[in-house]
């Protein structure tokens, strides 16, 4: 109770001391604001960051299986079948399984010539990749079969050769072939030359037979639940080596695994943020203990004072302590106010996305807390060792 | 309530030292009303900030109601100073941003009493020294006598023992002194140890017992009771070099 009372007291004379020097009270804490401030700031932009990285990956399908072939295997192979085989005897593990085959064409449509990615897949690459048209349809099985000379083509491919209009039902020349086109995909970039909207897709078959290349060097796979995808990447694994004998020459991935190499790449460059943000808060901290050895001194007379009618070493000690840690708390929540504040802006201004990393604001706030105490105890000390009589004499 | 034996305190100032009191022996009974008197330099504010336990001595043995200072711990010469000693100081010494309730009210506030006693305790100092009207004023905004005042109602509001007065009327004038040295009769009519520094022979004159000073010794010590008997002892060189009294200084050896 007794030293509640003289907490409050404290607390009070503190504001009050705080109060009476404005100017000089908002340039120490200046430190502390530009400190967490930029804390939230960077942590938040890094936060964006990491999101829209994350987001894209995870739009692709968190169960989405990559295997991939980097070089050609002339004895032993692993083809479409095995592939499908491996789908069929474990359901559990893998559910649903597409080839794909990427590489580029010339597209043409009277004087209209220029170049294009061309990729080429089966119906099953509209579920596992989550394909989404403007209109039409996708590949069909009977596509497929048939070796049909049908394209969906990217909104870039649209606008520069039908202006716009609508498509489908129409042809356009691929390496000299002519295509029906039969879907238009959604927008994924801005529609330009060099955005991933110039592409056409056609069937996988067709192009094994138009780019007279009969390997297909990717396969996408759909994992059976996201928890498990550890494993399928495993077994799959497994399932290639002991078919080619060789343990080289391939890959699987998984994106959850890209996400786990993504977090720890992000966590680390948070670390880094935080660690340059924490210096300047440092910086700042030097400036409270600065400020605060300036005024004990200015005040050795109050304490002489203070002292004289019983202040204890505690009390002064206390006095001091309290008022750095108010000045750094304050410092902490401007800045706190000035990071949140700050985000939408640079959200708007740098076009980047901004998350707010709630730990980080709890942690640089809690930051300039303990640096007010850190850097506070030193001068607190000064004041509070001070001989009474010799404070009082002092002018 | 009070002794001193032996008390010395030696200013070490580049080579010379400075022997500001030398082998003082001094005992103050509870209820007394002591004036200290000595010419400038003679050792007065030493001996009263030792006193004041504010300053150790370098030498001696000093008691408070029987404890030895020496073996105090700090907080416990924090604690005695708040609840048995009241300084009055010849500057007054009052805090400048607080107002003149917040100023009493400090001593409370070490002493750990809450808010609303705490401002009671203070209400009640103020009015006894007549400044009821101008609670909030700052120190600033008041006259030296006002100002003094307030330093006597922080020293009173938690009722001291004893009260020590370095020069309270110093920088007063004769006036406000007369007021100021009535404020310290009535407190000693109620029981309180007085102990008051002065260089103004006619208030040293007021006190019971007047304690003479020179050169960091105790040189006279006298009892005046006696409806001012013993006042024609007090010679003036004892009072030493003050010429505003105009008193022509005929035993300058003593
Ligand atoms: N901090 C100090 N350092 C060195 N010498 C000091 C110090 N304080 C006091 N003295 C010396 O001690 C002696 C006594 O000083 P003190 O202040 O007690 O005198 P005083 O009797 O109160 O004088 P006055 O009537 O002028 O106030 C003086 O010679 C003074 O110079
Ligand atoms: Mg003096």
């Amino acid at each position: 109770m007794k030293f509640f009372t003289k907490l409050i007291q404290s607390i009070k004379m503190a504001m009050k001391s705080i109060k009476g020097n404005k100017g000089r009270s908002a340039l120490t804490m200046l430190g502390i604001i530009i400190g967490v401030g930029s804390v939230i700031l960077l942590t938040g932009i890094g936060g964006g960051t990491t999101k829209a990285i994350t987001d894209q990956l995870s739009a692709m399908g968190t169960k989405l299986i990559t295997v991939s072939f980097n070089r050609r295997f002339t004895t032993r192979t692993v083809d479409f079948e095995d592939l499908t085989e491996f789908v069929e005897e474990n359901p559990e593990l893998v559910t649903n399984l597409t080839p794909y085959i990427s590489g580029n064409a010339q597209a043409k449509l009277g004087n209209t010539n220029f170049s294009t990615s061309l990729d080429a897949t089966d119906p099953a690459y509209e579920t596992i990749k989550n394909v989404s048209l403007n209109e039409g349809r996708f590949i069909s099985q009977s596509d497929v079969d048939n070796y049909s000379y049908v394209a969906i083509i990217g909104t870039y491919i649209q606008q520069t050769l039908f202006g716009g209009m609508s498509p489908i039902g129409e042809t356009i020349k691929l390496n000299g072939k002519q295509f029906k086109i039969i879907g238009v995909y959604t927008e994924t970039g801005d529609s330009t030359e060099t955005s991933q909207d110039n592409k056409v897709t056609i069937p996988y078959t067709t192009a094994q037979r138009f780019l007279k290349n009969k390997t297909i060097s990717t396969y996408y796979l759909e994992g059976a639940s996201e928890d498990m995808i550890d494993i399928s990447v495993d077994s799959i694994e497994a399932f290639i080596t002991q078919k080619l004998g060789s343990d080289s020459g391939f890959s699987v991935s998984s994106v959850s695994e890209m996400l786990d190499t993504m977090d720890e790449v992000t966590a680390s460059m948070t670390s880094l943020l935080a660690g340059i943000a924490a210096i300047s808060l440092v910086v700042g901290g030097i400036g409270v203990m600065n400020i605060m050895t300036v005024s004990v001194s200015e005040r050795t007379r109050e304490i002489g004072i203070r002292k004289a009618i019983g202040a204890r070493t505690t009390d002064i000690l206390l006095q001091f302590l309290i008022e750095s840690i108010i000045l750094s708390a304050i410092g902490g929540l401007l800045g706190v106010g000035i990071g949140l504040g700050l985000g939408p802006a640079v959200e708007k201004i740098a076009n980047m996305e901004y998350v707010v990393q709630t730990n980080m604001v709890l942690l640089s706030f809690c930051f300039s807390l303990a640096i007010g105490v850190f850097f506070g105890i030193a001068p607190a000390n000064k004041a509070a060792k001070l001989n009474p009589i010799d404070a009082l004499r002092s002018e | 309530m009070i002794r001193l034996h032996g008390v010395t305190k030696v200013y070490q100032m580049g080579d010379t030292e400075v022997r500001a009191l030398d082998g003082v022996d001094l005992y103050i009974r509870p209820h007394e009303f002591v004036a200290i008197i000595g010419p400038s330099g003679s050792g007065k504010s030493t001996l009263m900030n030792i006193i004041g336990c504010l300053d150790t001595p370098s030498e001696g043995q000093y008691w408070i109601d029987g404890v030895e200072i020496s073996k105090m711990s700090d907080n416990d010469l924090a604690d005695l100073r708040n609840q048995k000693l009241g300084f009055i100081f010849q500057q007054y010494n009052l805090l400048p941003k607080l107002s003149a309730i917040e100023n009493v009210e400090l001593p409370l506030i070490y002493k750990g009493i809450g808010i609303s006693e705490r401002s009671k305790l203070a209400k009640e100092a103020l009015k006894r020294v007549g400044l009821s009207e101008k609670i909030h004023h700052k120190p600033s905004e008041l006259s030296g006598g006002q100002q003094q005042r307030v330093s006597i109602a922080r020293a009173l509001s938690s009722h001291p023992q004893l009260i020590l007065a370095d020069e309270p009327t110093g920088a007063l004038d004769s006036k406000s002194g007369i007021e100021i040295m009535q404020m310290l009769h009535d407190l000693h009519d109620e029981g309180n140890t007085i102990i008051i520094i002065t260089h103004d022979l006619n208030i040293a004159k007021q006190a019971e017992r007047i304690v003479t000073i020179r050169d960091g010794k105790i040189v006279g010590d006298m009892d005046n009771r006696d409806d001012m008997a013993g006042a024609e002892n007090v010679k003036g060189s004892d009072i030493g070099d003050n010429e505003n009294l105009k008193i022509v200084d005929t035993e300058a050896g003593n």
